[in-house]
């Protein structure tokens, strides 16, 4: 079986690949992909625990299931509410968004 | 299993459900007013049910809900948030001219029954999920005046921040529950009394004062909270300015005195460091700026900081001060917020100088303006100098004289920009002139708040009885 | 009535809701409301002190209890308090009857007479209170209704100005006082003077805390009774209706700060370093504010400065030693100060001026004002048998008595100035020829309204000495005391070192003023450096401006720099590590996923990218800022936790 090491050095890549996809594309869609890849990241983490560290308690497959809900409909919000800025400003734009600053 | 305990939600769930019918259905007149009606009348309701609900019930739903005096206290405190917000919203809505004003109130709803979820959740699970439920919602009220650019801008840098945040605090999440195999607060606790503070233990721990400082706009996780606030609706602003951040501050006590008791040096540490910079930071940025919902974003920044002083204390004692604080600013809060959606109604800019002659245009705002503020500064007599004094005492007796000076320091900061407001209203002739119409709601919600505030300033024993009470250890 | 002595401060409160809620309906009437009011008050804290004669009182309930923290609600009559609600309830009513003539017409007036009854239950409640939560909370009220008073014509610049300034200075002493009243809850687990004491007293709290929180309560009588180095509001406090000054900034609630010592004595004396402490910066700023008096042309600030400097004398007494000394003159000084300021209200009234070049030859338009001030002057001066000589000779004794010699010299330093500056006040106003004759045609006495109260004030400091003197055996002394009370053995050598500096001072104001044997053009030139020290008061508001005001801006300015230039600065690294990362990204779009894409293109777009991050509103800088937060968390709590 593969040692939960493993597990977590993807986990962690997979974050870092998140932190660093949004903190540096100016598409708000990219930023939202980065995030679900954060929350993937979690994911990973969650269910690998739990096979490896509480393998008779389901307790982190449901955890990270809550976890894909929620995210599809944060998602789901996130995509209208960057529909709304994208009519004004292009999708691909949100560092020209910064009305609001001081 | 009973489920009477949790009936105030039950009900609040079913008025949401009921009202999402009315919005699609309801095609009749004057949708807005209906809607503030269904909404008011099903936070009554809930409010109703919370008196026939035992206070401590204990764990439920095997440990996922924690329905102790804390919780209830929470649980009682969100639905009056709500119905202060409601009784805000309609006149906005309709000077706004906001398309669907009715899918408004659901969603406020909505953020209710999360912030409710979180304050009484006794697992990560439900924390996590209450405060999704309550953020998500959040970013919808935040971008709710579609045309309104700024209001879209609010949503996204919300959302976007947000977002990113609750990744931070699922992942600390995640870890803690690889190093103990448990997301029950109360086994995590036991556990952790086991292990000690191993450095894994101790990184966890900051992904979940980060990811929840940023919820309550700690510096220097604050940056998204003046944009959200200046851009979102007012009614809105009133209430991520009390609601969310009460919310979040539940899910924090929850979180370090319940579950990482054990560590309760570190993390008061972490706090007092917080709370110095937020309150110095919030203090000093508010003296800058035009805009009073920008204003008072940072002012509400400031008193997250002085709230964060009960952590730094690490002691029941700071967490009944907290409570007691939570409860005075956030009736403030609303009060202060419904003079300014009264004034933003008409004037619709929102500026500082919008205030200038308004003690001849409406006396009695002008004049409950001052005593929020006053109860803000914390002088005897409103309902801020209690919880302030008890977060002072509680800050001394465990040995933070320093952080006590810094919050009387920040206190005496904090007088410049209330004064500004307050001499625009005196001392300075008005821009325009004319009595300024006020709806009755708004000036309902103001009476309320001003007599929360003056009551809990004279009579806040019973409050205060009841909340030491509720949080008692053991 | 001693049982109910509560009500005594009831009343103005009931007083002040009246006035509040019918200001509009009863316009001037309100002045009514107020006197009566305040009468009743005075009837009943005669009946209180006469009753307290035979005995103290303490009352005192649980408010609210908390576990182990118990806040109660509760009062004491003892002869400190008797003593304070006489003066208190005189003083007022002398002032309210006054301002009916006074504040006529003004166009905020019922405003005033609600802020003098706030004022005085304010301070009634306060002598009343028997625990420090009481003592904060009316302190606090007091406080407030000063800066109302002192702004209330606040379309004048400096008034609202003054108003702020008394706010932040007193501020700062309040929140030692607020501290150090927390401290020692949390030593002694109670709010109340007497427990306190007691616990003090026993030896359970360890002396360096006790030190610390006298001290702690001591910055709050500093801030309150104007001492140095935060007496600098009480003279803009002037900009504020005469007749309030002579209430709030002369008489009582400055005052206050010396009640405080007194009343928290029992922690004073269980350590010395305390005490001295309190003793030399009154003297200090007994001497230093009656220096400042001696130059000053505008009449309220010479009373003002003399009030500081008498303040100053009061501690001096508290701090030698001598708690009865302290109250005494505490006493007699309320009693003329309120009549010299009221009298130069008279003054102010008749001439439409504060400004002492603009007046003289007064004594004959004004000759009940001027046999008024003259008494006042006389008891201020220290020239027996006024009031004011025995007061100051039970401080001097304390002086003399006490280790430091230095606290006796500098007391008779003062006395002699005080002296000086009051004669030379006097011959200023009322005696030569009237240098404006335009407002001199135009003065006249004022009405019966405004002479009477300066009467009866006059018969007081005239008389009120007497309790103190060896002539009624030191009733006072035997009264109002602290522990064994009163024993020093009269000193005839201080009493004639105090009558010669009073009896210099007035021939030195006589000499130059009134005879003009030394030229004061002349003296002023040759001793320029030193008037204009002294006439720009020692430039501590100067200094004050230089330290906390430019402070304050530099402060922003270093907050600004740190915004412009390490926020920024880290935005721009953090662009610029983007910048690379962007370059790597770049490359890895070019090569591997997007071969199509322009290299240099996609260099460029990160450059400007990286360029347009730098602007602050950004919300990826934002996010750049919370991990920035994750990281060095991480790193400080592996630091402090390993």
């Amino acid at each position: 079986m593969i040692p939960l090491f493993y597990v977590l050095v993807v986990s962690t890549l997979l974050f870092a690949l998140g932190v660093y996809g949004a903190l540096l594309s100016t598409n708000a869609i990219r930023i939202l992909m980065s995030i679900e890849m954060i929350l993937n990241a979690v994911n990973l983490n969650l269910v690998g625990f739990g096979r490896y560290i509480t393998p008779s308690d389901p307790r982190g497959q449901i955890f990270a299931i809550f976890v894909m809900t929620v995210a599809a409909a944060e998602a789901a919000v996130g995509l209208a509410i960057i529909l709304v800025i994208a009519r004004r400003y292009g999708a691909a734009a949100i560092d020209r968004v910064r009305m609001l600053k001081g | 299993m009973s489920y009477l305990p949790i009936l105030p939600e039950i009900v609040l769930t079913a008025a949401i459900l009921f009202l999402t019918l009315v919005v699609v259905f309801y095609q009749g007149e004057n949708r807005n007013g209906v809607m503030m009606t269904g909404t008011i009348f099903g936070l009554s309701v809930t409010l109703l049910t919370l008196a026939f609900v035992p206070p401590f019930a204990g764990y439920l739903f095997s440990g996922m809900l924690t329905l102790d005096g804390m919780a209830f206290f929470f649980r009682w405190l969100f639905p009056a948030v709500g119905l202060f917000v409601a009784f805000m919203a309609r006149e906005f809505l309709e000077v706004k001219k906001a398309e669907n004003p009715g899918e408004f109130y659901v969603i406020l709803l909505l953020a209710i029954l999360g912030m409710m979820l979180m304050a009484s959740s006794g697992d990560l699970i439900t924390i996590y999920l209450g405060l999704e439920l309550t953020s998500i919602s959040s970013y919808i009220l935040a971008g709710y005046l579609r045309e309104d650019p700024k209001s879209g801008e609010a949503a996204i840098k919300y959302f976007l921040m947000g977002a990113l945040a609750s990744g931070v605090l699922l992942f600390g999440m995640s870890l803690f529950y690889g190093l103990t195999g448990a997301t029950n607060l109360v086994s995590i606790s036991g556990i952790l009394h086991q292990v000690g503070a191993p450095p894994l233990v101790l990184a966890a721990m900051v992904f979940l004062i980060i990811g929840l400082g940023f919820k309550v706009a700690a510096v220097p996780f604050h940056m998204w909270a003046p944009d959200a606030y200046e851009g979102a609706p007012t009614p809105v602003t009133a209430f991520f300015s009390v609601g969310p951040k009460a919310a979040a501050f539940a899910a924090i006590i929850r979180v370090f005195t319940d579950g990482l008791s054990s560590l309760v040096w570190e993390w008061s540490l972490a706090f007092a460091v917080l709370a110095l910079i937020t309150m110095t930071l919030g203090n000093l940025t508010a003296l800058w700026q035009k805009n009073v919902k920008r204003m008072l974003a940072y002012s509400s920044i400031a008193h997250a900081g002085y709230i964060m002083v009960g952590l730094a204390a690490g002691t029941w004692q700071g967490t009944v001060a907290m409570l007691l604080y939570l409860l005075a600013y956030v009736f403030t809060n609303l009060g202060i917020f419904a003079v300014v959606t009264a004034l933003g109604n008409r004037e619709g800019k929102d500026e500082l100088t919008d205030f200038t002659g308004l003690s001849q245009r409406s006396p009695y705002l002008a004049a409950a303006l001052v005593v929020f503020f006053l109860s803000l500064i914390g002088i005897p007599f409103t309902a801020g100098f209690f919880g302030k004094f008890l977060l002072f005492g509680a800050a001394v007796q465990s040995g933070l004289v320093w952080l006590a000076l810094v919050m009387a320091v920040n206190s005496a900061i904090s007088v410049g920009y209330y004064y500004t407001v307050v001499r625009n209203m005196y001392l300075v002739a008005p821009k325009n002139k004319g009595a300024l119409p006020v709806a009755g709601e708004l000036k309902l919600v103001v009476t309320v708040a001003l007599l929360v505030t003056l009551i809990l300033g004279l009579f806040f024993e019973p409050v205060l009885g009841r909340l030491v009470a509720f949080t008692l250890p053991g | 009535m001693i049982e109910q002595a509560w009500i005594i401060a009831i009343i103005p409160i009931v007083a002040w809701l009246i006035i509040f809620l019918f200001a509009k309906a009863l316009k001037e009437k309100v002045a009514y409301v107020g006197i009566l009011a305040m009468g009743i008050s005075l009837l009943l804290s005669v009946l209180t002190f006469s009753e307290a004669l035979g005995g103290t009182v303490e009352k005192s309930f649980p408010w609210a209890v908390v576990g182990d923290i118990k806040i109660p609600v509760g009062f004491q009559v003892d002869p400190l308090t008797a003593v304070m609600l006489l003066v208190i309830t005189i003083v007022s009513l002398m002032v309210q009857i006054y301002s009916v003539g006074y504040m006529h017409g003004d166009v905020r007036y019922a405003k005033y007479y609600a802020i003098v009854s706030l004022f005085s239950a304010a301070m009634l409640g306060l002598v009343l209170a028997n625990n420090f939560f009481w003592l904060v909370l009316s302190w606090e009220i007091m406080g407030l209704s000063s800066y109302l008073l002192i702004s209330h014509w606040y379309e004048k610049p400096e008034a609202a100005a003054a108003g702020m300034k008394a706010f932040i200075t007193t501020r700062i002493g309040d929140i030692g006082l607020l501290l150090g009243t927390i401290m020692l809850f949390v030593y002694t687990h109670s709010f109340e003077f007497n427990v306190i004491a007691e616990k003090i007293h026993a030896g359970e709290i360890n002396q360096g805390i006790v030190t610390v929180a006298a001290l702690l309560v001591f910055a709050g009588g500093v801030g309150k009774s104007a001492q140095f180095p935060l007496h600098v509001w009480l003279p803009d406090a002037m900009a504020g209706p005469t007749p309030g000054s002579a209430l709030i900034h002369a008489a009582t609630m400055v005052a206050a700060g010396v009640y405080l010592v007194a009343r928290a004595y029992g922690i004073f004396v269980a350590t010395p370093y305390a005490l001295f402490w309190v003793a030399l910066i009154g003297g200090f700023t007994a001497l230093f504010a009656a220096t400042i008096a001696t130059v000053m042309t505008d009449i309220k600030k010479v009373l003002a400065y003399s009030t500081v400097s008498q303040l100053g004398y009061m501690m001096l007494g508290l701090g030698a030693g001598s708690y009865t000394a302290g109250i005494f003159h505490l006493m007699t000084h309320a009693f003329f100060k309120s009549l010299l300021f009221l009298g130069s209200g008279s003054v102010i009234h008749a001439v439409h001026s504060q400004e002492m070049h603009e007046m003289g030859g007064l004594r004959k338009k004004l000759p009940i004002t001027y046999w008024t001030f003259l008494i006042g002057t006389a008891a201020l001066a220290g020239i027996p048998p006024f009031s004011g000589f025995w007061s100051k000779d039970e401080i001097l004794l304390a002086a003399y008595r006490s280790p430091y010699p230095v606290l006796f010299w500098m007391g008779v330093a003062t006395a002699g100035l005080t002296a000086y500056y009051m004669t030379r006040a006097v011959i200023l106003t009322f005696f030569g020829q009237p240098r404006d004759h335009h407002k001199y045609e135009h003065a006249h006495e004022s009405p019966p309204v405004m002479t009477v109260p300066l009467v009866i004030l006059a018969t007081l400091a005239a008389v009120s000495g007497l309790p103190g003197s060896p002539f009624l055996h030191n009733a006072f002394g035997e009264f109002v005391k602290f522990g064994h009370g009163h024993e020093a053995e009269p000193s005839s050598f201080v009493m004639i070192i105090a009558i010669s500096a009073a009896l210099l001072g007035v021939l030195a104001g006589v000499a130059i003023y009134g005879y003009k044997v030394i030229s004061r053009e002349k003296a002023i030139r040759s001793w320029r450096p030193l008037y204009l020290v002294l006439k720009n008061k020692y430039y501590v508001d100067e200094f004050y401006m230089a330290i906390f005001v430019r402070g304050t801006v530099l402060l922003a300015e270093i907050v600004g720099f740190f915004d412009r230039y390490i926020i920024d600065g880290l935005v721009n690294l953090v662009g610029w590590l983007g910048m690379q990362l962007s370059f790597l990204s770049g490359l890895f779009d070019k090569y591997v996923i997007d071969g199509m894409v322009n290299g240099v293109a996609a260099i460029t777009m990160a450059l400007g990218n990286s360029a347009r991050r730098l602007q602050t509103g950004f919300v990826q800088s934002y996010a750049i800022t919370l991990f920035a937060g994750v990281v060095i968390g991480l790193i400080l709590i592996q630091l402090i936790g390993g």
